[in-house]
């Protein structure tokens, strides 16, 4: 899944500044799950604006309006009465919102999240990086553990001389992807494939402007 | 009810609304007679709002001093909360929200808005019950009743050790003052007609009971010294006089013969022998009567029958039983078989018969009203008519003896058929709903579930017992009371799910303490009520506001947040601030200025919550969270702090100030809460006015 953050409230109204009407949509996929996007923060973020604004003595007037998914034309055109409005904030991932503001031209179009990563929902509320969408995955040669997302260095035949007890010489607190490679692949019996040196990987894949058409 | 405009709702069709709407309840209400709310008045108990409280209980509990004393409390054999500790103790709790309101007034009458008069035979509960019920529903009520005053069965023969009789007549007053005519010391078929009321008034009630005692008619069954069980336990409550024999023979099992036989050892006597048919596993009586029997010194001889009772100059002088071999027979019909070989003898100065009681149907031979052979009123009891058209009947003179609380229940139909009956000319089988208990607990949230302590009702030692009628009984003090009443889990009042705002994220599974939501088939989250404890942590964190917390509902907040304008709003756990300081009142207490909004758990507060109290323009706000061993909820984050340091920040950014909002612990005592809010009032005071409101409260 795709994970983001909450932007700060200030960050918002600052976006807002001049607008008097404004649209907040939500994402009931992805932002809702990572408790970033969904209802219940467009309304906290809502509220939190409109306060902010009455105590400068100004008058706000805004939407909310949350759809299953931003990024999807289908359930963009559900929105109601988008024109009414001066301004939107999206509170989908980065591609939620430039589809609102790819069907929105005329208005502008703010982010209300910033987007992270694609993770994984360790427990309540804690996320954690798993993939770096490389174009090109590797998994079946390290017993399923991507060191191009999990290891500081994204090295493909590590560890470097930085390991340290299972650690990484960035924070005592994050695990060595390569030690866990190691002790994966340890328990699967298959040590030989650790020792093969993994080729440099084609970049150009996860490089920009990526299509992806599945109907050739 | 009880507010003069209850002719707008009827109180039937109040408790059918009730129990339609929602019809799955706690198994404490669906094992009630009369389905009480009960986790509601108890939870008003646990507030501090007694009077509050009261009324609740009496919407059907109609004689709420009485019954919490001698009601046989069903609701506790079911309560969930036996599989965690023991049950709450819900009888106590009910007599507590009655006792601690002895002073206060009782109602206003109810304007008799209907524009028909009903006449009720017999003040006992049943018919004391109807009467509550018509004249809430606007009728006017006269009841008739032929002793000096009512309560009927619970006034002349529950002894005053276990129910003293000003408790009855208090009870009485309560339904009394809303406006219904008592007439004591009038016996319909002697000094009124019942052909006269039947034509009189446009509906009548017959709910006479069962006065009478019934005899054995042994050799020496009439002597000197033989006496019946009503006759001897209304002696022994009215006259201070009353004595009896050293020796006393009781011939009965179930609840009237230990009555009599407790009664008899309060008068005097020195050796209580109580002989039954039944063996010892089969007495009917209560296992406490039994109990409590044994401990005053009684003795219980299951398994004999009598069989002759032996007479010297025509005073008894004792009475010999034969073995009972069985009391009931393959079909289960009462058809006692004796083994006369084996006899028992003892010498005796009394002999007291508890054997049974029929009605007093002397009144009502030769009138109109349709009566049996064998003395039994023509009656149907899906309609509670008799052959009359505008003549109903209920209670234990129809259905056969059994506890108050049913002819209480039996009471509430009636007054359903005769409403409906003044109301559309209908007399039709009243059918009320009947509600599904939720199941028990499922171990794991068993495990789940903070442990609190029964408490037992303190009881007189018996040696002290049996030298008076003082009640044996003690209440709960205040606080006793709202501990145990805060052992209600509130079952079946919990979370709910909007289907098509679930994102199936999870959130709700993870941060349940109970393992009651679960991922539904149709990829939505579920709550399985049997597990839920209604706490609202769920609600307040679940990222699609997809979940409902029937107790706790957004709307009754959002509608307390409102109340608050100005001044300080405090959000707590319903109780964690004590409200005691003026324990009768109906009223909410709080300092002035503070505006309070009881939440299920701080864990229900939402960042949402707190915002809404500011941009209302209060001064501040305060949340009041129980220290982590008080709370009744076992929980890995403190919710309540993590949402108020939230807001905290969205409030600082906003130019508000971050410290109008603050995070407390609960307060241990009112005067504790006033000088915590004291001093939170002057941070106030020098952080200035609420800039959305620019009034300030000092
Ligand atoms: C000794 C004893 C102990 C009990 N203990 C308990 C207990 O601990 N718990 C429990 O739940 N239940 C107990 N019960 C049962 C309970 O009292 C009855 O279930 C209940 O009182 C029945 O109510 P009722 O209104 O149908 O009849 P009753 O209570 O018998 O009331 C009938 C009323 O009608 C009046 N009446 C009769 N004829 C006429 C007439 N012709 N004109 C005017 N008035 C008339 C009578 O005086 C009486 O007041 C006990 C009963 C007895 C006798
Ligand atoms: S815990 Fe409360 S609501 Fe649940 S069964 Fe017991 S008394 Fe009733
Ligand atoms: S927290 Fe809300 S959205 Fe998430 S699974 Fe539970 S009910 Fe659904
Ligand atoms: S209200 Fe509390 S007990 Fe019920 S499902 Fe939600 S978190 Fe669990």
């Amino acid at each position: 899944m795709i994970v983001a953050e909450p932007k700060p409230v200030e960050e918002i109204k600052k976006m807002l500044d001049g607008y008097d009407k404004v649209l907040m949509v939500g994402c009931g996929t992805c932002t809702t799950v990572c408790l970033t996007g969904g209802e219940r923060e467009v309304d906290l973020m809502a509220t939190a604006v409109r306060l902010m604004h009455k105590v400068e003595g100004k008058d706000i007037q805004i939407g909310q309006q949350t759809i299953l998914r931003q990024c999807d034309w289908e359930y963009i055109d559900e929105l109601q009465n988008v024109e009414d409005y001066q301004a939107i904030v999206s509170f989908a991932c980065g591609a939620g919102i430039q589809g609102l503001a790819r069907r929105f031209t005329n208005i502008p179009v703010m982010p209300g999240v910033n987007t992270n990563f694609i993770g994984f929902n360790e427990e309540y509320g804690l996320y954690s990086e798993q993939c770096k969408a490389c174009g090109e995955c590797i998994l079946d040669k390290t017993g399923g553990i991507c060191p191009v997302a999990r290891c500081a260095k994204g090295l493909l035949n590590g560890p470097c001389g930085g390991t340290n007890n299972g650690k990484c010489e960035i924070s005592s607190d994050k695990d060595c992807a390569w030690v866990l490679i190691y002790n994966q692949l340890e328990g699967q019996g298959k040590l030989d494939q650790f020792k093969q040196i993994l080729a440099p990987k084609d970049y150009g894949k996860a490089g920009n402007i990526r299509m992806l058409d599945l109907r050739k | 009810m009880k507010s003069g405009v209850s002719n707008i709702t009827s109180q039937s069709e109040a408790f059918e609304k009730w129990m339609v709407e929602n019809p799955v309840k706690p198994p404490c209400t669906s094992a009630c007679p009369v389905n009480a709310d009960i986790q509601s008045f108890v939870s008003l108990v646990a507030q501090g709002r007694f009077r509050e409280s009261l009324d609740a209980v009496r919407e059907r509990c109609t004689l709420p001093g009485s019954l919490g004393r001698i009601c046989h409390h069903p609701c506790e054999g079911e309560c969930r909360r036996n599989d965690v500790e023991g049950a709450v103790n819900i009888r106590a709790i009910k007599r507590f929200a009655a006792d601690i309101c002895t002073d206060e007034p009782h109602y206003t009458p109810v304007p008799k808005t209907q524009g028909k008069r009903v006449a009720i035979v017999g003040g006992g509960p049943a018919g004391l019950t109807a009467a509550y019920d018509l004249a809430e529903d606007g009728f006017d009520v006269t009841i008739f009743e032929k002793n000096d005053a009512c309560g009927g069965a619970i006034y002349v023969g529950v002894p005053k050790y276990r129910l003293p009789k000003n408790i009855v007549a208090w009870d009485v007053a309560a339904i009394a003052s809303l406006g219904v005519d008592i007439k004591t010391n009038t016996t319909i078929g002697k000094d009124i007609q019942f052909d006269d009321i039947a034509k009189d008034y446009d509906a009548v009630l017959v709910a006479i009971g069962l006065s009478v005692s019934r005899n054995i008619p042994i050799p020496g069954h009439d002597a000197e010294g033989v006496l019946l069980a009503l006759p001897f336990l209304k002696e022994a409550n009215f006259n201070d006089n009353a004595t009896v024999g050293k020796r006393v023979v009781v011939i009965g099992g179930g609840n009237v013969a230990f009555d009599v036989a407790r009664s008899a050892r309060r008068l005097g006597a020195e050796e209580v022998n109580l002989c039954c048919l039944e063996c010892e596993s089969e007495i009917p009586a209560f296992s406490w009567e039994l109990e409590e029997a044994a401990e005053e010194g009684i003795k219980i001889n299951p398994s004999w029958g009598p069989k002759e009772i032996k007479v010297k100059d025509d005073k008894v002088t004792g009475i010999v039983f034969k073995r009972c071999t069985r009391v009931f027979d393959e079909n289960r019909m009462f058809n006692p078989a004796y083994d006369e070989c084996e006899l028992l003898e003892i010498d005796a100065d009394n002999v007291i018969m508890a054997i049974g009681q029929g009605a007093d149907m002397t009144g009502f031979t030769g009138t109109s009203l349709e009566v049996d052979g064998r003395g039994r009123i023509t009656w149907d009891p899906a309609t509670l008519k008799t052959n009359l058209p505008n003549v109903f009947a209920c209670g234990e003179v129809v259905t056969g003896p059994g506890s108050a609380v049913a002819a209480v229940r039996n009471a509430h139909h009636a007054a359903t058929a005769i409403e409906r009956f003044l109301t559309t000319g209908k007399a039709e089988a009243v059918v009320m709903p009947e509600p599904i208990p939720i199941g028990k607990l499922p171990d794991f949230t068993i495990e789940a579930i903070t442990r609190k302590e029964k408490n037992l009702v303190p009881m007189v030692e018996p040696a002290e017992r049996v030298k008076s009628f003082a009640e044996v009984e003690a209440g709960f003090d205040i606080q006793t009371a709202i501990y145990e009443a805060q052992r209600c889990m509130n079952c079946s009042r919990g979370a709910d799910i909007i289907p098509e705002k679930c994102a199936a994220c999870l959130t709700c599974v993870r941060v349940c303490p109970f393992g009651a939501p679960y991922i539904a088939e149709a990829r939505v989250a579920n709550f399985s009520w049997e597990s839920c404890q209604a706490c609202g942590i769920c609600a307040a964190e679940c990222p699609g506001n997809a979940i409902q917390v029937a107790f706790n509902d957004d709307t009754k907040i959002n509608e307390a947040i409102d109340a608050g304008t100005s001044g300080i709003t405090v959000f707590g756990c319903q109780y964690a601030v004590p409200t005691v300081k003026n324990p009768a009142s109906k009223a909410t207490p709080a300092p002035p200025g503070v505006n309070m909004v009881r939440l299920m758990c701080t864990s229900r507060l939402d960042i949402q919550h707190l915002l809404r109290a500011i941009e209302n323009g209060v001064d501040g706000v305060a949340v009041l969270a129980c220290p982590d061993d008080k709370c009744r909820y076992r929980k890995d984050i403190n919710w309540a702090e993590v949402r108020t340091e939230r807001a905290r920040r969205i409030i600082e950014a906003a130019g508000i100030g971050a410290d109008r909002i603050t995070f407390m612990g609960s307060p241990g005592s009112p005067e504790a809460f006033d000088e915590m809010m004291g001093e939170f009032k002057a941070k106030l005071n020098e952080l200035g006015a609420n800039p959305l409101s620019k009034v300030l409260v000092k």
